[in-house]
């Protein structure tokens, strides 16, 4: 197909039968497949003033720009993943024309397909937790290196009991690790059983739920479709189960499996 | 396939973020921005957004049509 050059092809996701496309995103009409070896691209016409390489460079600086694209590229996703298995493409993946996104899909038709039937009728879960380390620190209070220490200062002497507050600062921070640590192991293993596959991210540096607490697990979970709703009931009783020694747990989804397609990526990185 | 499912919460730009532009699949050939160019930007992003109160929750796809609304 011809197409002006101030013209780009932006691919959402990939699918392994023809998706309906009507009612998907906020401008339907725009979008269109582009079908090779197999495979549907779900893709759309962009200008390249706004996304080609220096403009989007430019874009990405702009905030309220980033909200709003990133958003309808999710929008345009979840749009496709309510009747089909997706693969979802990273922000900004764009091509010069039609003929190099099937070129894409020739190259790399083996593993979407096989990536496309592991996924088949899954879907991710997010889930974090989130510690309140006041609530936690009166229990480190409890934990016995720090608690022996908290003796040995009162009877100190000035200058050891300086050496030994240092020491329990230490220590007690040690403890509070080893406790959000403990936490996300649990709540990790308790999701498990119910899930396919289960990935950790770091946490996002001074992420903090409002009132909540810091963050302590950034997971994903592949979760069958049919076990969704056991997935989010055992995420609401893990967060009911450690609400009182200040562990909050957030669930969201169903997501597109952004988490899950590194069989696809690593075949593309080779 | 997920509409008799639909839960959750509100979704936060730095969630989206943290998987449009740092997750999902990348492919290379003539993909006008480098991937190394958008991990800069990803990275940048999230940093500017954990911080302080942009973190404002985004009543995105979500919201609107009943997916990932409020959480209970």
């Amino acid at each position: 197909m011809d197409m002006p050059e101030e013209q780009l092809v932006y691919l959402y996701c990939v699918t392994a039968k023809p998706p309906e496309l009507e009612g998907v995103g906020d401008r339907p009409d725009a979008l269109y497949l582009v079908c090779e070896a197999g495979l549907h691209a779900v893709a759309c016409r962009v200008e390249a003033r706004e996304f080609g390489e220096s403009n989007l460079r430019r874009n990405l600086d702009n905030l309220g720009w980033v909200a709003v694209e990133t958003t309808n590229h999710e929008r345009i996703i979840e749009g496709i993943m309510r009747d089909h298995c997706v693969i979802p493409f990273r922000f900004a993946t764009l091509f010069n024309t039609d003929e190099s996104l099937r070129a894409q899909l020739r190259a790399h038709g083996g593993p979407f397909r096989t990536l496309l039937e592991q996924l088949d009728d899954k879907a991710e879960w997010g889930v974090k937790a989130y510690c309140d380390f006041e609530k936690l620190e009166r229990d480190v209070r409890v934990d016995s290196t720090v608690s022996s220490l908290d003796e040995a200062v009162c009877t100190a002497s000035p200058g050891k009991a300086f050496l030994l507050r240092r020491k329990r600062r230490e220590s007690a921070k040690a403890a509070r690790a080893d406790k959000a640590g403990w936490y996300a192991e649990q709540i990790v293993e308790a999701l498990q059983p119910i899930s396919v596959q289960a990935r950790t991210s770091e946490v996002v540096p001074q992420w903090e739920a409002e009132g909540y607490g810091e963050m302590i697990l950034n997971a994903a979970f592949l979760v069958c479709n049919g076990d969704a709703r056991a997935f989010v009931d055992a995420t609401s009783a893990l967060g009911e189960r450690y609400a009182g020694e200040g562990i909050f747990i957030e669930c969201s989804g169903p997501w597109p499996p952004y988490n899950f397609c590194d069989p696809a990526k690593a075949a593309m990185d080779a | 396939m997920h509409s008799e499912m639909a839960v959750n919460k509100d979704v936060t730009l730095v969630e989206l973020l943290d998987r449009v532009l740092d997750k999902g699949v990348t492919v290379s050939g003539d993909v006008v921005i480098s991937v190394a160019d958008v991990d800069l930007i990803y990275v940048g992003l999230r940093l500017l957004l954990s911080s302080v109160e942009t973190m404002e929750r985004l009543r995105g796809p979500a919201a609107e049509d009943g997916r990932k609304g409020p959480a209970s």
